[in-house]
């Protein structure tokens, strides 16, 4: 085998990942700040998403028949929308809960509140794991038949690729630290809403795609000869917000849509997070004990 | 604005049973032919076979589309309507020797 088949695997696989690198490690910086007790969620998510990856791949090379074609993209749109409505629902809970943490103090009322979201994060990280995992399993498989004597190279060259991909996971986790508290918590919300709104709009890309929606206005606008599609930025553009030259109006619609829908939520939220904020109030009126010895004292 | 969102729906939604096919062959990193060309403004199916051994996934960011062919077998992808000129694919498994265009004419 030669090197530069070595070379592609690594780059392959550390490709692929890359979406789901960011999911990950935002995740990550942001529950270790706010909620370290669903780290381990996060973990299993993420071992999850490694076994879903072996099981979609192994449905699209081993079904013959009914996991090609029309099943496979509703199976894949059905993936990008459950992502997509998840990790809305979790960017929601992430802002209640880091609200709530501005707080010295936190309340019975506020833990009754904020149950860490276990099920939401470790289904939105296998997601995210399993829905670009599948496509490395798949290439790699392809290469593994082709190349069936040397396997040892195969592994290694895998190896390398994830060993970048945790690389990188640990570069994007410490450069979040850095970020003071306010600026953190209101950049990963904004960012995971921005992934979320672009899963959404690429599922209703691919049903365009298929001919399975109508496209309305094929394209609506394009701004291709904009920016080289040959471009790094467009890479990691396509991964963090399913950046798309050529939209078709099915998809601007919908990611209008999302983005209201978002704001109203928004409003809605913000005003529930004030009615917390003044039963909170009384509560600590009524008790009169100082918030940390009450801390301790439930502990 | 109801009724033309609905004329645009029934304009636009065209069954894939009257697109014209055309013929896409992958091989280990290699398309075949590497320019196709098609009639401009028209929704058209490019049916891709991977006559190689190992798998490739056809992606245009230009078109926004990306779909994996498995070793021996056939996918289809539907394009356009276009306007006139070029748009650049190549397969994400071989992206250094995958190259390949749709000239809209």
């Amino acid at each position: 085998m030669n090197l530069l088949i070595l070379w592609q695997a690594v780059f392959v696989v550390w490709r692929e990942g890359l979406e789901a690198i960011l999911i990950i490690s935002i995740l990550y910086s942001y529950l270790q700040k706010a909620s370290p007790k669903a780290l381990p969620a996060m973990w299993r998510g993420t071992f999850a998403g490694i076994f879903l990856s072996f099981i979609i791949a192994g449905l699209m090379l081993g079904a013959e028949s009914w996991f090609t074609g029309d099943a496979q993209t509703y199976f894949q749109v059905g993936l990008l929308f459950l992502s997509c409505g998840l990790m809305t629902q979790m960017v929601f809970w992430m802002r209640k809960h880091s609200k709530s943490l501005k707080k010295d103090v936190e309340t019975n009322l506020q833990n009754a509140l904020m149950k860490p979201n276990f099920l939401g994060i470790a289904t939105v990280t296998a997601l995210a794991v399993g829905r670009e995992g599948s496509e490395a399993v798949i290439y790699i498989c392809g290469l593994g038949l082709k190349e069936s004597a040397s396997w040892i190279p195969m592994a290694l060259s895998v190896s390398i690729g994830l060993l970048l991909a945790g690389l990188m996971f640990y570069l994007i986790s410490r450069g979040l630290k850095l970020l003071r508290n306010q600026i953190f918590f209101t950049a990963t919300g904004w960012v995971l809403l921005l992934s979320a709104a672009g899963l959404g709009a690429s599922a209703i890309g691919k049903l365009v795609a298929e001919n399975m929606l109508p496209g309305l206005i094929e394209p609506l606008f394009d701004i291709s000869k904009w920016i080289d599609s040959d471009s790094g930025v467009v890479t990691f553009m396509k991964a963090i917000c399913g950046y798309n030259p050529r939209p078709t109006l099915s998809e601007v619609l919908f990611y209008v849509g999302y983005w209201a829908f978002v704001f109203v939520l928004r409003l809605y939220f913000r005003k529930d997070i004030g009615k917390v904020k003044t039963y909170e109030k009384s509560r600590n009126f009524s008790t009169g004990i100082p918030p940390l010895a009450r801390e301790s004292a439930r502990d | 604005m109801k009724y033309f969102l609905i004329t645009l729906f029934l304009v636009n939604f065209t069954m894939a049973a009257d697109l014209k096919i055309f013929h896409l062959n992958c091989k280990d990193g290699v398309f075949e032919p590497t320019t196709i060309q098609i009639p401009h403004g028209e929704k058209v199916q490019i049916e891709i076979q991977n006559i190689g051994t190992t798998a490739e996934e056809f992606e245009s960011v230009e078109l926004n589309r990306e779909k994996v062919v498995i070793a021996g077998k056939t996918i289809r992808v539907f394009i356009g309507p276009l306007v006139k000129g070029e748009y650049k694919f190549f397969g994400d498994f071989h992206k250094d020797t995958a190259q390949g265009k749709i000239i809209a004419q």
